[in-house]
């Protein structure tokens, strides 16, 4: 059953994305268990080619170092979203 | 004990955000989406990270440092202020254009030692605390 209001199915997710100082959300949703580089190339080819409401084209998008997040839905998002975020981890160096 | 640990600044590099999650150990902070939505959540009024690395004497980024600042800066749409302190020194990473005659343009992170940060005493002291305990935190 779709959700009325973003027509996103039970099994499916919306993908929401931030690269260069914006955010926006793919235009059509995908399987929620979709694998990570599955996602990671379909938002990286949507940035390439502009098609993110709120996001300008970039022909160097490269999400090779952003983490996939999920997010089962809750009261006030009644759908699964992820989200493709930079990752953030450091580490020690040698000197 | 030493525990890596990390903090964000703001625009007149005081601290908005303490980063020493339960997971960090002696030689890494974990991935943290808390992290990041700190930064977010912050935008424009972020300048810089700070984060330490054990021990003392000049250090430099890790390679997963690096691809941290690179993936940050490439969401965010701009540069960033890295810090790295050790007990007794602070380095700065920032990324630079290299020119060749031979091969196009290029950007590098080139490391220096930090001298004349403005403002350590609102961060530098309580970020060697949460990292070295009391005995280090000048």
């Amino acid at each position: 059953m779709a959700d009325e209001q973003n027509d996103i199915l039970v099994g499916e997710a919306r993908v929401n994305v931030t690269w260069a100082g914006s955010n926006g959300d793919l235009d059509q949703p995908v399987a929620y268990d979709s694998g990570d580089a599955d996602i990671r190339q379909w938002v990286t080819e949507a940035v390439r080619n502009g098609t993110v409401p709120g996001i300008d084209a970039d022909d160097a998008a490269d999400f090779t170092d952003f983490v996939v997040d999920r997010f089962g839905p809750t009261d006030a998002r009644p759908w699964n979203l992820i989200q493709l975020r930079p990752k953030t981890p450091f580490g020690e160096s040698c000197k | 004990m030493t525990m890596e640990a990390g903090v964000l600044l703001d625009l007149h590099l005081n601290p908005v955000y303490w980063h020493a999650p339960e997971d960090r150990t002696m030689g890494s902070l974990p991935d943290s989406r808390k992290l990041w939505d700190e930064i977010w959540t912050r935008k424009g009024g972020v300048a810089a990270f700070a984060h330490t690395h054990p021990g003392s004497g000049l250090t430099g980024p890790s390679g997963t440092d690096l691809t941290t600042f690179d993936a940050i800066e490439k969401a965010l749409g701009r540069s960033l202020i890295w810090l790295i302190a050790t007990s007794d020194r602070v380095v700065r990473c920032r990324r630079v254009r290299v020119d060749s005659t031979v091969a196009p343009p290029r950007m590098v992170w080139l490391t220096e030692e930090e001298l004349a940060l403005p403002n350590p005493s609102a961060w530098l002291p309580r970020l060697r605390e949460l990292s070295y305990g009391d005995k280090n935190n000048g």
